[in-house]
């Protein structure tokens, strides 16, 4: 993110303002764990670095790093949460704030963190404009596949079919990102979704069984389709690597995701794995009933039925 | 009533708990303003938090206020951003607290003030009865919905829809009558949201339940579809909006009649449609059941009427079911292994 004169500026009053430059290198190591203010600025340790340098020189480091938001969101934090009991006023920092949105990002108080801002409600980048590429992460990951799309594809025009995909994404993708998660790959017929934030297995969860109600409706009301469209969907959730420049889905938990949507599921359900199971509470877990998963473990089944009359 | 604080810095918190005076304070972090809007009840009072908005935002958010003059608006101004406040109250707000006013508490006595200064009757605790919304429906609404003709007053043909929820003597021996009243108010904003989707306001409404008007554009509704909504996405309401710690259930009846649409005093109106619906409702539809009058089916689509099985007969009309797939629980399948 590039920063302008007038918030370098900003943030470099309020640093220098509300804290020492000890608690500057503490809330610093919140974000660069290593980060020595002495070995960067050059000051010998004997000799005391005035605030304003001190707040220059970390406002030049992380911005040369790229982790000038990570460093804004943990003073947010500080002011919010204080220093070992002490009460910290960070002054300027509701400008600092106002001053990054103007670059394009919106902060969230609920996940303590700079998202990009949305353009139309649709979502920019994969990584919600905080994940770095290379990096690993706990996400959830819900897995969508549409069935039988070689059959279809035989039996009706192009066209039809290309519509119907189309309105079919669109859905998906509506309610993947009305859950704050991000489409991270698609292939004509299926895809991939992340849930990165607080209660993402339970937001994965929710967004898979309501893209199996809103296929219901769709396959009813919504579709020129002669026939219903059926989709198995999988939730998983574990350690990622993020890499939204490789073509190449990888990794444990992707492959798991997959395995559990292509080989253990069945058209119009969704199935989670144990791990997710146990995140679900005491009103969605009775929902989902035990299925055999892989290597004789139970996984767990959630679908749309007509209850006996 | 409900007092709605949109900010950015402010978490989800429908109404829980109990109500002051008959008020229910609500927060929402401001990115749920623009999907919220359009589903509030007329005459909500709707409170903005400019703090920490920067210029543009501010304005985009200010200029809600012209737009929605159903919506009663007030606006906290903590850093004193606004620098003509006297263009607000132009504009139609009802209420400012600036930075000299820091720390003021937007209490009930100060709702009061901005309901009296709106001239809107304040409202008294929930009695049970039924009360009809205290603000006009806006005239001359642009909308599709079929609600821009819709004139207070005159008598017209709607798509009726009944809702109450399952048990009402049972959550009335297990829970507080506060705790119950909160939740049945976030039950009436499941209700409205959904029903807003699909073109139906909620008219007359008692704390269990009340009637949706959808009006009938060219003869057709989406009515029909809005129930079978209610009834598919009720396990989301259940998990992330119900401060009740179990399942939620509740049963609609459809019809279609005529009767006059007034905002206020609509306990006084004599309507044998109103009357029907309400008998259809209350006397004749079973718990977690969805029915049909037969005069209403010809609103349900083609393929939704392949869903619908007749049940019988109600006061010389059939009557039909309804019967949408929903999720089973765990102990209710018959299987328990992977097809």
């Amino acid at each position: 993110m590039k920063v302008p004169t007038r918030l370098a500026t900003l943030f470099v009053s309020a640093l220098s303002q509300s804290m020492p430059v000890d608690l500057m290198q503490k809330v610093a190591r919140t974000v660069i764990p290593d980060y020595d203010i002495y070995e960067r600025s050059g000051f010998p340790p004997s000799i005391p670095i005035p605030r304003v340098d001190a707040a220059r020189q970390i406002l030049r480091d992380f911005v040369n790093e790229n982790f000038f938001l990570k460093l804004v969101e943990s003073l947010l934090e500080v002011q919010q949460q204080g220093d070992m009991g002490r009460v910290i006023r960070i002054p300027l920092l509701s400008r600092i704030v106002a001053e990054i949105e103007d670059q394009g990002f919106t902060y969230s108080a609920q996940k303590g963190v700079f998202l990009e801002a949305t353009k139309n409600g649709r979502a920019r980048t994969m990584g919600w404009g905080t994940l770095r590429e290379g990096r690993s992460y706990e996400l959830a990951l819900l897995r969508i596949d549409t069935v039988g799309n070689s059959d279809l594809v035989r039996r009706y025009p192009r066209s039809l079919i290309d519509t119907t995909y189309v309105a079919v994404r669109d859905m998906i993708t509506r309610q993947v990102e009305r859950r704050e998660g991000r489409i991270w790959s698609w292939e004509g017929d299926g895809g991939l979704a992340a849930f990165y934030f607080i209660d993402k297995t339970i937001q994965a969860t929710l967004c898979g069984m309501e893209i199996l109600h809103e296929l219901f409706l769709f396959n009813l009301l919504g579709t020129a389709l002669p026939e219903p469209l059926n989709a198995r969907l999988a939730v998983h959730a574990g350690p990622c690597k993020f890499l939204p420049s490789s073509k190449e889905s990888a990794g444990d938990t992707i492959r798991r995701v997959e395995l559990l949507e292509s080989r253990y599921t069945s058209p119009n359900s969704l199935t989670v794995s144990p791990g997710v199971f146990t995140d679900l509470g005491s009103k969605l877990s009775p929902l989902f009933t035990p299925v055999s998963g892989p290597e004789n473990s139970s996984i767990y089944r959630y679908s749309l039925e007509w209850q006996r009359r | 009533m409900r007092v709605l604080l949109f900010g950015k810095n402010r978490r989800r918190r429908p109404a829980k708990g109990k109500s002051v005076k008959g008020f229910f304070l609500e927060t929402f972090p401001l990115e749920d303003l623009p999907a919220m809007i359009s589903s509030l009840q007329d005459g909500t009072l709707v409170y903005l938090d400019l703090e920490g908005l920067a210029n543009a935002q501010r304005q985009k958010v200010l200029s809600l206020i012209p737009e929605n003059p159903e919506l009663l608006f007030g606006v906290l101004d903590p850093t004193g951003a606004v620098t003509d406040v006297g263009a607000l109250f132009h504009a139609g707000a009802v209420d400012y607290l600036g930075k000299k006013m820091r720390g003021s508490r937007l209490d009930v006595k100060r709702i009061s003030q901005v309901l009296s200064f709106a001239d809107v009757p304040e409202m008294e605790e929930d009695s049970g009865e039924l009360v009809s919304p205290p603000q006009p429906a806006p005239a001359g609404e642009a909308s599709a919905d079929g609600w821009s003709r819709i004139v207070p007053g005159k008598e017209y043909e709607f798509a009726i829809l009944f809702i109450e929820v399952d048990g009402t003597e049972d959550l009335k021996k297990k829970h507080e009558p506060e705790n119950l009243t909160g939740a049945m108010e976030t039950f009436r904003s499941y209700v409205e949201r959904i029903s807003a989707q699909h073109g139906g306001r909620t008219w007359m409404w008692s704390q269990f339940g009340g009637l949706v008007l959808f009006p009938l554009k060219n003869g057709s509704s989406a009515a029909p579809v809005c129930g079978l909504r209610l009834l598919l996405s009720r396990i989301f309401y259940d998990v992330e909006e119900s401060v009740l710690p179990g399942y939620i259930s509740f049963h609609m009846a459809l019809s279609i009649g005529t009767t006059v649409y007034r905002l206020r005093d609509t306990g006084e109106i004599i309507s044998e449609s109103l009357n029907s619906v309400f008998h259809l409702g209350k006397k004749y539809t079973r718990s977690s059941q969805f029915f049909i009058s037969a005069e209403a089916m010809g609103l349900v689509p083609d393929k939704l009427k392949a869903l619908c099985v007749p049940v019988g007969s109600y006061e010389g009309r059939r009557i039909f079911r309804l019967i949408p797939p929903r999720p089973l629980l765990a102990h209710q399948h018959g299987d328990s292994r992977a097809d």
